[in-house]
């Protein structure tokens, strides 16, 4: 497979839900040509459908054994979600503000519903992006090898000149993180802002990023936050990895945040306001020490003690958080784009 | 090779000579081309009525195995059965009518993601003719590649593209399309018509001085969630050209097994399919191997002529075909990169290349049977025309 891997950490502590790195991936890839109904960077309200509708059920991905699994290729129309616009011109002449379509389902549909009851309902937010996998499921359905990964990075790309658009990429995707254009008929997705990548800068999504949550390094270069998280601190783990195609894409779990509170509204020590099983389901097992981790390092920060896993968090400077020096492999040198 | 100039000459003085096979092969596998001065490019032009029409067998495409849940489960539902055929040949072109009926009209669609077009190929081997095997009828083979032509439904008309093809997964665009082609759906009759027009020379190929020209038909219903490897394709025929006389010599080679008594008896070859074949191909009823580790023949006799399997049989690795999916597994007892990534299990790849670098078939070569029971495999496979499970 791939020499070396670019991979991104998401701190989800850090996420606030303003879906700027999703306008920042629209206006760079996604506003025309067939692409309008896609979200190659979505964020999403977790519990929740996400987008597209309902995507964890949609099957992909491999079982224990490593085959393929069948999927479903969604619909425009009931899962992805049809764009619309508002009366924008009629609301001037006195009408309401009404959405130029009857939208049942849309990218960010469920923002904010979360589940659990009041006073202890919970949410956070899943930036989701592609995942750029070592064993990507849409490489691995496609019957065409028109989707291949990047010797220099593993970045996972469509060559469009090989796709006949039979979508069993998207079927085999388990995060459905691949698309039909049925305006171009062929599968397009993220594509970690490679152009950007080989100019040394980061995917737009996290340059953009408010909330400074995105870590861009390579998994191998073991000075780089983004190793630290993922290897030494252990804290950084993939969505899903029981999808079995090793994502790139590794996620700081939510910490609880305010513990539940009881009938007389004191909060109850000790409680996870977000069920732990609902995180393992998420994130594996491994979420177990790796929030422990996170509450030790906490811990420390605040007795006065240095932590480097809390400053790499924090991530003082936003430039800290890009480690994209382009070292390619000897011989390596870059195609030429058409 | 006195006897073969001598087999030809008399070839040339008296076609009527062609053996009870060859004419038994004509009678189901032939569809007659008129000649005409030029072919027509329209499809409602009447030279098509007058050219006779021959019938012939599609089936779903079962020896791969995709990876769509929807598809999948529609592929158990009755495909289309059959096509209509018709042929016109002219001293420079070749024009074939495809016609089947379709209770609806699919096309490609630029407002939905997961439906799919009605659509229509047919391939002629790139080479054929006498001493040159067949291709495999799913887009031809490493060693001998075919010529494929393709439409698909759109609002207007179609969307026409010409490839060239060695395998699965090697469809490749031709960049300058030659062939002419039209499709077109009639509502009241829910009939589909599909013309192809082929210079009979293009690049690298030609039709020319040539008796039987082999072609084989693929349709795809965009209401099955059909594409790509989903589709209901035939078995390989041939279009019997109206000059030069018939070449009996290949004639014979294409014909082998519609003699009468040459297939031998399907039970006999039953009871080495079901304790031999078993071990990594599906048959009906008989699905202990691993899917995906070899093609699941469980309707192979619909679209396999007898010559292909008595080849595949006997010499596997002079027909290479790579898997549809090589991707598909991989082996999780191997270890992984240092970025984490598995290797493709062996056992799912249909090929393998040698330390020599060649490449060769994953099958061994049964040549250990006798030609008998060669006969009896065959006439098994045969029976195995998707009809009954």
């Amino acid at each position: 497979m791939s020499k070396r891997q670019l991979a991104m950490v998401m701190d989800l502590n850090k996420c606030i839900g303003c879906q700027t790195c999703t306008v920042a991936c629209k206006t760079q890839w996604t506003n025309r040509n067939g692409r309008e109904y896609m979200y190659w960077n979505n964020v999403e309200t977790k519990p929740g459908d996400g987008y597209p509708k309902k995507w964890e059920a949609l099957g992909g991905g491999f079982d224990a054994g490593g085959n393929l699994q069948d999927g479903v290729v969604p619909s425009r129309y009931s899962e992805y979600g049809v764009p619309w616009d508002y009366n924008q011109d009629e609301i001037m002449k006195g009408a309401e503000l009404a959405p130029q379509a009857d939208p049942t389902v849309g990218p960010n549909w469920d923002e904010d519903v979360g589940a659990g009851d009041f006073p202890n309902s919970y949410f956070f937010y899943l930036p989701r992006i592609c995942n750029h996998c070592s064993n990507p499921g849409c490489l691995a359905a496609c019957p065409r090898s028109a989707i291949f990964k990047r010797e220099q990075d593993g970045i996972v790309l469509v060559d469009l000149n090989r796709c006949e658009g039979y979508k069993l990429c998207i079927a085999g995707c388990p995060y459905k993180k691949i698309y039909f254009n049925p305006k171009l008929s062929k599968s397009e997705k993220c594509i970690f802002c490679f152009p950007r990548i080989e100019k040394g800068l980061p995917p737009a999504c996290a340059q953009q990023c408010v909330g400074r949550i995105r870590f861009v390094g390579y998994l191998d270069d073991a000075e780089g936050q983004v190793a630290k998280l993922v290897n030494q601190y252990k804290v950084a783990l993939p969505l899903h990895p029981e999808y079995g195609t090793q994502p790139n894409v590794y996620y700081v779990p939510p910490m609880s945040g305010p513990r539940k509170f009881d009938k007389f509204g004191k909060p109850i020590e000790g409680s996870d306001r977000i069920p732990m099983a609902y995180l393992e389901s998420l994130f594996g097992p491994a979420v177990h020490d790796s929030l422990k981790t996170l509450e030790g390092e906490m811990k420390k920060r605040k007795a006065g003690q240095p932590s480097e896993l809390m400053d790499l968090l924090i991530a003082y400077k936003h430039s800290d958080m890009f480690r994209i020096e382009t070292k390619r492999p000897e011989g390596f040198s870059l195609p030429v784009l058409k | 090779m006195i006897r073969a100039l001598f087999v030809a000459m008399l070839g040339f003085a008296a076609p009527a000579l062609a053996d009870a096979a060859t004419d038994a092969f004509l009678e189901a596998e032939a569809v007659t081309a008129t000649q005409v001065a030029t072919v027509p490019a329209a499809l409602n032009d009447k030279a098509w009525d007058k050219t006779p029409v021959a019938t012939f067998k599609v089936s779903a495409q079962r020896s791969v195995r995709l990876n769509d849940k929807k598809a999948n489960a529609l592929l158990e539902q009755p495909g289309f059965g059959e096509i209509r055929v018709r042929a016109l040949a002219s001293p420079t072109e070749l024009g074939i009518l495809v016609a089947w009926n379709d209770a609806t009209r699919d096309v490609l669609r630029t407002d939905e993601t997961n439906t799919f077009a009605d659509s229509v190929a047919i391939e002629i081997p790139t080479s054929f003719g006498a001493g040159k095997r067949l291709p495999y009828v799913g887009m031809g083979d490493v060693d001998m590649p075919v010529r494929l032509y393709m439409q698909r439904a759109q609002t207007k008309g179609s969307v026409a593209n010409e490839y060239v093809a060695a395998g699965f997964g090697s469809l490749t665009r031709v960049p300058k399309r030659q062939a002419a082609m039209a499709m077109e759906y009639d509502s009241g009759t829910k009939l589909w018509r599909a013309l192809f027009i082929r210079p009979l020379t293009v690049e690298g190929s030609s039709l020319e001085r040539q008796s039987l020209v082999p072609v084989a038909f693929a349709v795809w219903d965009g209401a099955r969630d059909e594409r790509g490897g989903y589709k209901q394709l035939s078995a390989w025929h041939v279009v019997k050209m109206p000059t030069p006389a018939l070449d009996l010599a290949y004639a014979k080679y294409l014909s082998w097994g519609y003699g009468p008594g040459e297939l031998g008896d399907p039970e006999k070859g039953r009871a080495i399919a079901e304790t031999v074949c078993v071990a990594c191909h599906h048959l009906p009823g008989k699905t202990f191997a691993s899917p995906g580790v070899a093609p699941n023949l469980s309707n192979i006799g619909a679209i396999a002529s007898p010559i292909y399997l008595r080849e595949s049989i006997v010499n596997s690795s002079g027909v290479i075909i790579h898997a549809l999916q090589p991707n598909a597994h991989y082996s999780k007892s191997s270890p992984p990169d240092k970025n984490g990534a598995y290797p493709n299990a062996d056992a799912y790849q249909w090929s393998a290349t040698e330390p020599n670098g060649k490449v060769i078939s994953r099958m061994p070569p049964f040549n250990v049977y006798t030609p008998d029971q060669v006969g009896d495999l065959v006439a098994f496979l045969k029976t195995l025309d998707g009809t009954k499970k």
